[in-house]
């Protein structure tokens, strides 16, 4: 604020602060809240154990947090029960409201809301007779809740108190007593129950039973609220709800019998009703029941039951109590005592990760006494196809086996090794394997990545992972492993295992950050010389440079989509504080400069100082730099640390590619980049990099140009803006598919509860406003509309904009007229209103001769120009170039120094408003302020006037005229966007937004700067004119519109429609079919006659579909029949995307 | 016993001057801050027609707040650019504007009430103090009620003081704060030492 820090200086002046980043903890409306939102419509693989249960239904209260509360739905499908929840904060908070307030981001209550539903919740405990308290410590519930449950207890309402992580329980007033475990349940046996130690503490008529698991946390990550933390485990999990079920049945008196084993079998003991049975599972290492038998039940000793022929893999014997009914009074386990001599000891692999030729090696480790073995050895991926099938003899006890697997584009299998003994099965393992990601996949489409989370082995994970998966997500960015190094082996595999490839987010950057010790500028230097991120002392020289070798090098075996070196890195947080101006940069800045000038006198000469020599040379903040006429000195300052901002992240890529030579690396979310503080010289750092995904910011966008060819570009949206309408979830994939990004990264999973800054409901059901995103999404990829754009190019127009760092500090030297950031947005928002595009030019490309390639120039607000510089632009407009600049072109030279007269100003000749000036063969034109304020006024319809003079401007001086016109209802102009592929163009209409969002007023952080303009739904018919006759079909209805010049249509509010204007019409595929087709042969196709992009699906002969991809032009693809792929017709359909004429080819698989 | 007397003596002392102190923050303009013009909202007052001279840094007085404008504001200091006393009437610094409008406030904020507004100006043009009133509703949500002129009057060429009492923020009794703002129109005016006391406030 300025002047003032005041608050009330604040509300007066917001409404002039455009595009301030501050961050307002409202209340939104928009979007489905996760808060209370918890059923049973999520279902997850699971055994029951007490339901039906036998008694009186319970009706329990648990409270939990976060991802955790998960657990309530999984206890509910393993018991029966009736139940009501709370969700805290998380374990350090009973609330966001209370003790203290809390921010939240994307809150989705307000304080009344709050209260009412803490009212309505906690009252309706009273119908509770179970409380259970899931990791959340009884200290740090509210005093008059406290109260409440205690009361509660004393009248007889049980409580079970799980504690976090090993910690004893503690209730003020409660001595706890160790009590014993439940009889018949043997802890031991359940690798994270060993050791669990139960508490109680009468109260009343009630009583307090903590539940204390031992240790097994790794860090604040954790999930479980129920369970034992990482507790997920395909057999085992079970058994941890099923222990639960046990004990509140027990403390609620449903059970009347209780369960004992002995060598002799089991023991009952109470009241056994009549009727009532034992039923015996025998349960398999991977949860499978392999055996049942059920036997009446009596009091006392019963006998031992056998089974017979089981397999080495039996692990637990499980003992169901039923009453007549199929209820169940009580439940029992224990190891299942194999005596097999002829087992499978272990598998393992020299790398359970296959390598680049998709080759795994391995030994099976056997207990061999008698008899021939054979091995069989099967795998089935993620997506159910078996990709392996193999038989070999047993020659020893340490079995050695190696298999290569064709290239069926999955992540993972899961690898059964059947042990035969003479015929008979007598063991079988099972063990994940996991194939590296194709950088080309990542690349093929439209990609739908998700920022998550991964790191922790918990059912909730799991859930969470299948829901982004079902969702179309490909791949997840995780962002715990930078904090948690040691789970780098964790989080790929949990991904790989549902399908999608993984990302990572792996260090941030940042100039200011507080806690910092040394300067992170000087410390790429350091590093560098010392070659270690280490001091003499063993300290990290920044907080997580050193955990960078150790993520990589684990990461690397799968290959990444992509390495994410920083989300909103900056040089200055916000671009408030000028870093850096340390020692250690001083004494580099002098080497700079030296660089740069050469002697003293040269520098002295720039600057119209008197400096002695270098050494005397201290780096200036602005206001010093201006009292002392050092301006200069100050903008070379500026372009110094933008190039240690990039030598910084070129020092990661440094360790990233020591180990990993074909992942992706980059960085997203710049924030504000058009600031000369935040370090973004964006032509010199985006060089550097194969990913990138700022914040939609068009001008940010058309700067990816200057990125490595065939990189992933995209761009986060989601929760952060706080628009959750329809209407923006819907429209914000196209939006950039439109502007040429080649995906749509969602922000973020999250975690239920308070806010609804996740996609999750409180049970890990999906929200609607990200269902809406992912079904645009999944419409884009069937539609071939996404990989046709892929496959084409934005238009050539011959319009460059000038694009110069030294511009835009120069615009911080003298902002007077207006800003860099203004300019250039006016300037790029103006061209593609009117049907056009540009590319940006830096200096070195104008100096590097490209502008002939060029016919016109933008000078948005270009004051600091290389005499060179001068000297090119004038001789583009000599020779005949259309050059348009706003203010005050070239007055300064590319180091900030003012100079008497503009570098241009022969070309432009007066510098008035509008003035058209003949230069040579060319023409120039100062708009002065002719354009400014466009930005505003394109989508209010307020700019049609100067849209045209422009156009006429374009087209006068320059020939410059767009392929189609398009006008609305009112004949205003509409803008679209061009793709062009050879003479194919697609023409891209944006629906607009016509709703507002639902008193929006979350938005936060630099992405509040992020684009959105609401207008009216009643104008929606567009009239479209091309500048020639062209076939031209509509490609979301697929309907051919004729060889037409003008056609119309009626634009969709929020959507994309594309429309292709082709110069012959859309052809019917062909397909080059393979003379073989076999299971786990490849068969190769090809497309021919087609010059864009096909659609291909394969559907076998019962209907299903199992191969789907998009082709680029006259392109070839691949399909493996799965070994266990159904015999018969297989139908091969490649359909056009434009106009939809399809082929289709029928092969048999025998 | 004499320690306490003497601290008591000494709150009762603190008391009394705290009642007489200035209502308003830096009236006589002598703390100057110094902020990026490319700060957006400078460079939104500046394109709106405020012009704080020549080169990267604006300076202002703190406390003080621009709102809309179309002059030229420099801040008068002793001994800088050849200006004598003549131009200051307290301290080092005055204000200096020149223009067909502009519009300041004061950012402490006033409780409704009596005060004894007094100030220094000369040069020529009309110069208006000015109150903005403010309330809070039951959602904390403030209400701009908009200015009410409290004082106008018209600059000469020697320095002249204004002094008198004004009633600020009363005539709606919602308001619960105000801020004291000076308008200008077609002046060049120095303005100094402004001050206002408390003398019946809420």
């Amino acid at each position: 604020m300025i002047f003032s820090g005041k608050k009330i200086v604040y509300t007066l002046a917001a409404a002039l602060m455009c595009g301030c980043a501050e961050t307002f903890a409202d209340f939104s409306l928009d979007g489905e809240y996760p808060w209370g939102k918890l059923d049973e419509s999520v279902v997850s693989e699971h055994r029951t154990f007490f339901k039906p249960a036998a008694g009186k239904k319970n009706r329990i209260f648990f409270i939990g947090y976060k991802l955790g509360l998960r657990e309530i739905a999984e206890f509910r499908q393993r018991n029966e029960c009736d139940f009501q929840y709370w969700s805290a904060n998380n374990a350090k908070s009973f609330s966001p409201f209370e003790p203290k307030p809390l921010t939240v981001y994307a809150p989705s209550m307000d304080l009344t809301t709050y209260r009412a539903e803490r009212a309505r919740i906690f009252g309706s405990m009273k119908d509770c007779n179970v409380i259970v308290l899931g990791k959340f410590p009884f200290t740090l519930i509210p005093k008059d809740l406290q109260k409440k449950i205690l009361d509660q207890v004393k009248g007889g309402t049980k409580m079970v108190m799980i504690t976090i992580d090993g910690a004893a329980p503690s209730v003020s007033g409660l001595s706890f007593q160790k009590m014993p475990l439940p009889d018949g349940f043997e802890t031991d046996n359940i690798p994270l129950l060993k050791g669990v130690a139960l508490y109680s503490a009468d109260l009343g008529a009630g009583k307090v039973v903590a539940v204390v698991y031992p240790k097994n946390s790794t860090g604040w990550h954790l999930t479980e609220n129920l369970t034992p933390y990482n507790s997920e485990h395909k057999l085992y999990y079970d058994y941890y709800h099923a222990f639960l079920g046990k004990l509140i049945q027990e403390l609620t008196g449903n059970s009347t019998a209780t369960m004992k084993w002995n060598n002799q079998g089991l023991t009952l003991n109470g009241t056994i009703p009549a009727g009532a049975m034992i039923r015996y599972d025998v349960v398999d290492r991977y949860g499978k029941v392999l055996a049942s038998q059920k036997v009446p039940a009596k009091a006392g000793q019963n006998q031992k039951v056998q089974f017979k022929d089981l397999l080495g893999s039996a692990e637990c014997l499980d003992a169901f109590l039923t009453d007549s009914k199929g209820n169940v009074l009580n439940f029992a386990t224990r190891k299942y005592q194999n005596e097999l001599a002829d087992r499978i000891n272990a598998v393992t692999f020299l790398s359970d990760v296959a390598d680049d030729n998709r080759k795994i090696s391995g030994t099976v480790q056997l207990s061999r006494k008698s008899g021939n073995g054979t091995l069989i050895f099967t795998a089935f991926d993620e997506y159910g196809r078996m990709i392996l099938m193999d038989t070999q003899k047993v020659t020893s006890e340490k079995h050695a086996f190696d298999f290569t697997f064709q290239p069926y584009g999955n992540l993972s299998a899961e690898l059964t090794v059947d042990y035969f003994l003479n015929g008979k099965l007598v063991d079988q393992r099972k063990e994940k394997i996991y194939f590296k990601l194709d950088p080309k996949d990542v690349k093929n489409d439209f990609l739908f990545a998700m920022w998550g989370y991964a790191t922790t082995k918990s059912r909730a994970t799991t859930i969470s992972l299948q829901q982004m998966k079902k969702s179309g997500i490909e791949i997840v960015m995780d962002c715990d492993v930078m904090f948690f190094p040691g789970s780098a082996s964790i989080a790929p595999r949990q991904i790989h295992d549902h399908g999608m490839g993984m990302s990572v987010f792996l260090i941030r950057l940042l100039g200011d950050r507080k806690y910092q010790k040394h300067c992170g500028l000087g410390l790429a230097d350091l590093i560098r010389k010392n070659n270690s991120y280490f001091d003499k002392d063993g300290k990290p020289y920044y907080y997580n440079y050193h955990t960078v070798d150790t993520i990589v090098k684990e990461l690397s075996r799968f290959n990444m989509a992509f390495y994410n070196l920083g989300d909103e890195n900056a040089l200055s947080m916000h671009g408030k504080a000028e870093v850096c101006l340390c020692n250690e940069c001083a004494v580099r800045f002098r080497a700079y400069l030296k660089n740069l000038y050469g002697t003293i006198e040269k520098l002295n000469a720039q600057y119209g100082s008197k400096f002695k020599n270098f050494e005397s040379i201290k780096p200036l903040p602005l206001d010093e730099a201006a009292d002392k006429e050092l301006l200069g000195m100050w903008l070379d300052f500026r372009m110094f640390m933008d190039s240690s901002f990039t030598e910084w992240h070129k020092l990661v890529i440094g360790h990233v590619r020591k180990y990993d030579k074909v992942s992706a690396v980059g960085i997203e979310g710049m924030t504000y980049p058009a600031n000369s503080y935040t370090g973004f010289n964006l032509s010199q750092m985006l060089p550097n990099f194969d990913f990138c995904a700022p914040y939609f910011i068009r001008r940010d966008i058309h700067a990816l140009k200057y990125m490595k060819n065939n990189s992933i570009k995209s761009a986060w949206y989601g929760t952060y803006d706080g628009r959750m309408g329809e209407q923006n979830m819907r429209q914000t994939p196209w939006k950039y598919l439109f502007a040429g990004l080649g995906g749509a990264f969602w922000w973020y999973s999250g975690y239920p509860g308070y806010s609804n800054a996740t996609i999750f409901r409180d049970d890990l059901g999906l929200l609607k406003q990200f269902t809406q995103s992912a079904d645009e999404i999944r419409k884009i990829k069937e539609s071939g509309i996404g990989k046709l754009l892929i496959d084409s190019k934005l238009q050539k127009c011959g319009i460059a904009v000038h694009y110069s760092q030294a511009c835009l500090h120069a615009s911080t030297l003298n902002p007077d007229k207006t800003s860099w950031e203004l300019s250039i947005n006016n300037t790029g928002d103006l061209i593609q209103s009117l049907g056009l595009d540009y590319e940006f030019l830096n200096p070195q490309e104008i100096l590097d001769g490209k502008l002939k390639n060029f016919k016109v120039l933008f000078l948005p607000y270009s004051q600091a120009l290389s005499k060179k510089e001068a000297a090119a632009i004038k001789e583009f407009v000599r020779n005949g170039g259309l050059l348009i600049a706003d203010f005050t072109p070239g007055i300064m030279n590319e180091h900030g120094k003012f100079l008497d007269d503009s570098l241009l100003a022969d070309v432009f000749g007066s510098f008035d408003k509008m003035n058209i000036k003949k230069y040579g063969k060319g023409t120039a034109v100062y708009l002065d302020n002719y354009i400014d304020g466009i930005s505003h006024k394109i989508p209010r319809g307020s700019a049609v006037g100067i849209q045209r003079a422009m156009l006429a401007v374009l087209k006068k001086y320059a020939g410059v005229v767009p392929f189609a016109t398009a006008l609305d209802n009112k004949k205003a102009i509409v803008e679209y966007g061009i793709f062009e592929d050879g003479d194919a163009k697609y023409l891209t209409f944006l629906g607009p937004l016509t709703e507002a969002g639902a008193k929006q007023k979350s938005t936060a952080g630099a992405e509040g700067n992020a684009e959105q303009i609401v207008v009216s739904a009643a104008n929606t018919s567009r009239t479209v004119t091309l500048i020639e006759p062209r076939h031209v079909y509509d490609l979301k209805t697929n309907k051919y519109l004729g060889y037409v010049k003008t056609f119309t249509f009626v634009q969709q509010p929020a959507v994309g429609q594309v429309f292709a204007c082709l110069k012959e019409k859309a052809a019917t595929p062909e397909v080059s079919a393979p003379k073989s087709f076999e299971r786990g042969k490849i068969a190769e196709f090809s497309i021919q006659k087609v010059p864009n992009t096909c659609i291909v699906t394969i559907v076998d002969p019962t209907g299903k579909t199992v191969f789907r991809k998009n082709i680029s032009k006259n392109g070839t693809f691949r399909f493996i029949p799965a070994l266990n792929a159904p015999s018969g017709k297989y139908s091969v359909n490649v359909r056009n995307v434009i106009g939809g004429a399809k082929k289709t080819v029928n092969l048999n698989l025998k | 016993m004499m320690k306490k007397l003497l601290t008591g003596l000494a709150i009762v002392a603190a008391g009394v001057l705290c009642a007489q102190e200035n209502a308003i923050a830096n009236g006589s303009f002598e703390q100057i801050a110094k902020k990026q013009k490319s700060d957006s909202y400078i460079m939104g007052q500046v394109r709106g027609g405020w012009d704080f001279g020549k080169g990267p840094i604006a300076k202002f007085p703190e406390s003080w707040v621009t709102n809309h404008g179309k002059i030229k504001s420099r801040v008068v200091t002793i001994g800088e650019n050849g200006e004598e006393k003549e131009n200051v009437t307290d301290g080092k610094n005055s204000m200096h504007f020149v223009g067909e409008r502009f519009a300041i406030y004061n950012s402490k904020r006033l409780r409704p009430g009596k005060y004894k507004l007094s100030f220094k100006y000369k040069g020529s043009g009309r110069l208006t103090f000015a109150s903005y009133n403010y309330y809070d509703d039951a959602k904390k949500k403030t209400h701009n009620l908009g200015p009410r002129p409290l004082v106008s009057v018209l600059a000469k060429d020697q320095w002249q003081t204004y002094s008198g009492e004004v009633t600020i923020g009363k005539w709606n009794p919602t308001i619960n704060r105000s801020l004291i703002a000076i308008n200008g129109n077609r002046v060049d005016v120095y303005i100094d030492e402004i001050s206002l006391i408390p003398v019946d406030v809420d």
